[in-house]
């Protein structure tokens, strides 16, 4: 094959995995031989042509043709796509041989007069797979998959040639494990951290790893060798690999994994059924539903389940589901061998990734393994169960299922790298309130972590950043190779809140736009009769005398509740709770307004019932009062409380002298 | 520096969010919540205290009050402040004290598990009303009454709420009215004895209460609960005194497994303004200061309760 050929079969067989999905240009022996005969090229000795096609093409025409693709639409596949494909093979083959020299044996294979040096690899081979993931990322927009080599850096151990080290470390069914193990811990909607040593942080993730497979079955050999003993080398690739699946997938993908629908198994236990359910996104909303063809219901709140219409199959269940669903989005469901089914916010047993020591949980698995998950199989027909599969259960979890189940890790386990949990979040963005602070989560760590260059020590794992006084403004985490930058904010804005709910007169709260009235919201009635009571408060005064209607005197009761005592609140006000002088002294005037002046005794209050303006002036006439009239004309008709100065005419003891000695108009005629 | 009341943060956060989901609340009490507390019961106190309204039922959103200034009787002057509060409020509030609009100012933390109370002292009608203005919110007296003179009553709350169609009683639980609490009960399919259930639908817990007439209605759980008590006394079960008043320390005690639905709950905290305080040393009470003869009779003619007069003295140490 000519140089032209060998790039698009490349790219066809190795970078064309879809959306989402990593891709590794793992051109192995044994790969280029298997995609020599599932393609039917037809070559008789697949090595042997790569190695002869760059030659021929030689690695200078690589260079030249290099410049000519980048001004280009760069749609199609990368010109030296089969150099890197033959530096993948050469780390294969002396990696194989125990060998670790790289650069005589790749300089021998291009067929170079002259050893390539590290400064010639550096401008070509080491940009390339740069490029390479750009054109995968950027050019193609991840249709075709994302990059999985990355993290290497341009200094330090496993710098420069690391990437082919990446992508021939492992072979197709180690990648499976990986899969497996970057699902389990489920980082897809955390922000990840800032990492400060990509090696160190890399190293953190094998560790993690080595944790997680601890005790597991079904880690391919391969895999298990190279976190168990591997060489140091071996692991490096390894760390570097997995930063990137957990990072520059999410730092490429973000969008996308927006646009992902979890898809899990759901056990009906009322109806006895088994059903796929879509999850539904934290978009969903009454006022906004997300309504799939594929779904049987509307999602009308975040995490509620929506039976799909597709009956689930073994191999969906063990697999895994992808389907693309319009407006584009897509459908994922991760295949297990035992899923765990917890009911927690919705009375159905969902499939999850977590389970917390003691909750109680179904396990849906293949039929026979009791034993191993320590829980019956059911008895009773379940409609919808594929053939061979049963559920278990329900029974508690334990940390010893953990292991048994292969699947159901405690939640706090499941932490792959630091991160901030919970907190009063202003946005998506870690910015919080002050006193809010979210608390650091920190996976592995027994080392002090150090905030804002001060160290603090870890417990249980965690650290509560509320706790430590924070003030406002930019605070940076640093644990390890990982760095959480976030910032603090102070509420020092007055608050624009509208009334968004009310109380009906049931008590049912409503949206307040859905009802024209008759709400309550908090204690004020909406859109009803005016709520403002009768003004009773008068500033604190040693006296204070009322009058009430025309004749009638009561003296205001000043004192307060035992409990405002008890509380030694302030006193700022006197509340006028009057009290008739009449015989009936209960009773208690109804629509009191006030009058009020001061002279050197103190503050008078006084009572007027001016509930018709003709009706007060009668009253005001009756009195014959000048001091009154002049009184009245002061305050207008609503007086409130109101401080009147004025230079009166006579002393207020005359005015309830007069006010005493009324006589009612009826009766002077 | 002390780290200010988580719960005082979490409802400053909810004050500039203004309205959210549970998962957002959830999310938010997650790390500064006290032991023992959940964000459910959280929300439910900052409901009971007028600061937010919840949609438990239907949506599950939460939405912060518009700032109140709410005058409590018998305070000598000192309005509550009610909804939405942020650290800007309360600096506006400073600078009114300095103005001399407002004549004292104190945040009272009677509880580990409430919010603080902001007491506002001010000397008039007009400084109350302008300081609200200031809040950008609105004063309001009397809340005690307005609240309890808006709402039904029990049988009507019960009448309006009858349901054709109810869960199915899968893994109900019945209310078992003298010990105050859920048991497990056998309600075979949709085939509902008169009482008041628990059951899950949907994700929530739904309180259905079916009369002797078998007419099922869905309620709150509070109301469904004292629903069950009202016909329960009718029929001569004997059921706990739930509502009980103390004339000589004007205080109310409310047993737990009974509580006030909450448009009364909030009724009984605006007596005072504070959090009711929960006595554990026997059965589990809430304690209500300052609860005036008149609305506590209020409450037990809303509840169809009977009116029992007790002495409130044994919790006198508990309190203190």
């Amino acid at each position: 094959m000519n140089i032209d050929t060998w790039n698009e079969v490349l790219a066809g067989w190795f970078l064309n995995e879809g959306p989402h999905r990593p891709v590794y240009l793992s051109s192995t022996g044994a790969e280029l031989q298997r995609m020599n005969d599932e393609l039917r090229l037809g070559v008789a000795d697949i090595e042997e042509d790569l190695r002869l096609t760059v030659s021929r093409a030689t690695y200078h025409c690589g260079i030249r043709t290099h410049s000519v693709w980048v001004r280009s639409d760069r749609i199609a596949p990368p010109p030296w796509l089969a150099f890197l494909a033959a530096s993948v093979l050469v780390v294969q083959r002396q990696t194989d041989a125990g060998s670790t020299e790289f650069y005589n044996a790749f300089s021998r294979f291009l067929g170079m007069v002259q050893r390539l040096t590290q400064r010639e690899y550096e401008e070509s081979f080491f940009v390339w797979w740069g490029w390479l993931a750009l054109w995968l990322e950027k050019t193609h927009e991840g249709r075709r998959g994302f990059a999985t080599w990355r993290g290497i850096p341009e200094s330090g151990p496993r710098s420069v040639i690391g990437h082919p080290y990446t992508q021939v470390l492992l072979r197709r069914e180690d990648r499976r494990d990986l899969d497996g193990f970057l699902a389990d811990f489920g980082s897809e909607h955390d922000e990840l951290p800032e990492l400060t040593d990509r090696l160190q942080a890399g190293l953190h993730l094998v560790a993690a790893l080595r944790r997680w497979s601890s005790g597991r079955r079904m880690l391919t050999t391969r895999l298990r060798s190279i976190i168990e003993g591997g060489s140091e080398s071996s692991v490096e690739s390894l760390a570097y690999m997995l930063l990137d699946r957990l990072f520059d997938q999410k730092a490429e993908n973000q969008e996308s994994s927006a646009r992902r629908i979890a898809v899990v198994p759901v056990f009906d236990e009322l109806e006895r059924e088994l059903h796929l359910a879509a999850i539904a996104p934290a978009t969903a909303s009454l006022e906004a539903p997300l309504v799939l063809r594929e779904c049987t219901s509307p999602m009308t709140a975040p995490g509620q389940p929506s039976f799909l219409r597709q009956i689930p199959t073994g191999e969906m269940l063990s697999g895994g589901i992808e389907m693309d669903t319009p407006p584009d989005l897509t459908l994922v469901g991760a295949g297990r061998e035992v899923h765990a089914l917890a009911r927690r916010e919705w009375d159905l047993w969902c499939g999850v990734r977590t389970v917390e020591d003691g909750e109680e949980v179904y396990f849906l698995a293949p039929l026979g393994m009791d034993a191993r998950l320590q829980m019956r199989a059911t008895r009773r027909v379940v409609a919808n169960m594929p053939s061979g599969w049963t559920v278990y259960g329900p029974g508690l979890f334990t940390p010893n299922l953990e292991h048994r189940a292969g699947v159901a890790l405690l939640a706090k386990e499941r932490l792959l790298v630091p991160r901030l949990r919970g907190g009063a979040a202003l946005d998506s963005r870690r910015n919080y309130l002050v006193g809010g602070e979210p608390t650091v989560e920190l996976p592995g760590a027994s080392e002090p972590v150090v905030v804002d260059g001060s160290r603090h020590a870890v417990i249980n794992e965690e650290l509560a950043l509320n706790e430590l006084g924070l003030g406002a403004g930019a605070h940076i985490v640093t644990a390890g190779p990982f760095r959480i930058p976030f910032a603090t904010i102070s509420g020092s804005r007055l608050p624009d809140v509208q009334v968004a709910l009310g109380r009906t007169q049931t008590g049912i709260v409503v949206e307040a736009s859905d009802e024209t009235g008759g709400l309550i919201a908090g204690v004020k009635l909406l859109n009803g009769t005016p709520q403002r009571g009768p003004a009773r408060l008068s500033p604190v005064v040693d006296r204070v005398t009322l009058l009430g209607s025309l004749g009638e005197v009561a003296t205001v009761d000043v004192g307060r509740a035992g409990w405002a005592d008890r509380l030694t609140l302030p006193r700022t006000a006197l509340e006028l709770a009057a009290r008739s002088t009449y015989a009936n002294g209960e009773r208690v005037i109804a629509f009191p307004l006030w009058l009020a002046w001061v002279d050197e005794s103190g503050w008078t209050v006084a009572r007027w019932d001016l509930s018709a303006a003709s009706g007060a002036e009668a009253m005001t006439k009756s009195t014959e009062c000048q001091l009154w009239r002049a009184v009245v004309t002061e305050i207008g008709s609503d007086p409130a409380i109101f401080r009147y100065e004025a230079d009166l005419l006579v002393r207020s003891e005359e005015l309830l002298e007069m006010w005493r000695n009324y006589i009612s108009p009826d009766a002077s005629e | 520096m002390n780290p200010p009341n988580p719960l005082d943060v979490l409802l400053e956060w909810c004050s500039i969010l203004g309205s959210g989901s549970r998962g957002q609340f959830d999310a938010a009490c997650d790390g500064l919540l006290p032991d023992q507390s959940t964000p459910a019961r959280l929300l439910s106190r900052l409901e009971s205290m007028g600061h937010i309204d919840v949609d438990w039922d239907r949506s599950g959103r939460w939405a912060v009050i518009p700032p109140t200034l709410a005058l409590i009787e018998g305070s000598g002057g000192n309005a509550v402040l009610l909804g939405a509060r942020t650290g800007g409020t309360w600096q506006r509030l400073v600078e009114l004290r300095r103005r001399g609009v407002v004549k004292d100012l104190m945040a009272v933390a009677s509880s580990d598990a409430y919010p603080s109370t902001w007491f506002v002292g001010v000397a008039s009608g007009d400084d109350l009303d302008s300081t609200a203005a200031e809040l950008g919110g609105t004063a309001v007296t009397e809340p005690v009454w307005w609240a309890l003179n808006h709402f039904a009553d029990l049988r009507a709350i019960v009448e309006s709420a009858r349901a054709r169609f109810v869960p199915s009683g899968f893994q109900a639980k019945t209310f078992d009215a003298p010990r105050l609490r859920f048991v497990d009960a056998e309600v075979t399919k949709d085939d509902w004895p008169p009482g008041c259930f628990e059951q899950r639908s949907q994700g929530k817990h739904r309180y259905i209460f079916v009369n002797d007439n078998g007419e099922r209605h869905i309620l709150d759980r509070w109301v469904a609960v004292h629903a069950e008590l009202d016909r329960c006394r009718r029929r001569g079960v004997a059921v706990p005194d739930v509502l009980t008043w103390d004339r000589r320390s004007q205080r109310m005690a409310n047993l737990a497994g009974a509580q006030l639905p909450v448009q009364w709950a909030r009724a009984a905290i605006l007596c005072t303004g504070l959090p009711p305080h929960r006595a554990t040393q026997a059965s589990w009470t809430d304690i209500y200061e300052g609860v005036k003869v008149t609305l506590w009779k209020g409450f037990c003619e809303a509840l169809a309760i009977p009116l029992v007069g007790e002495d409130l003295s044994r919790f006198d140490e508990e309190l203190r």
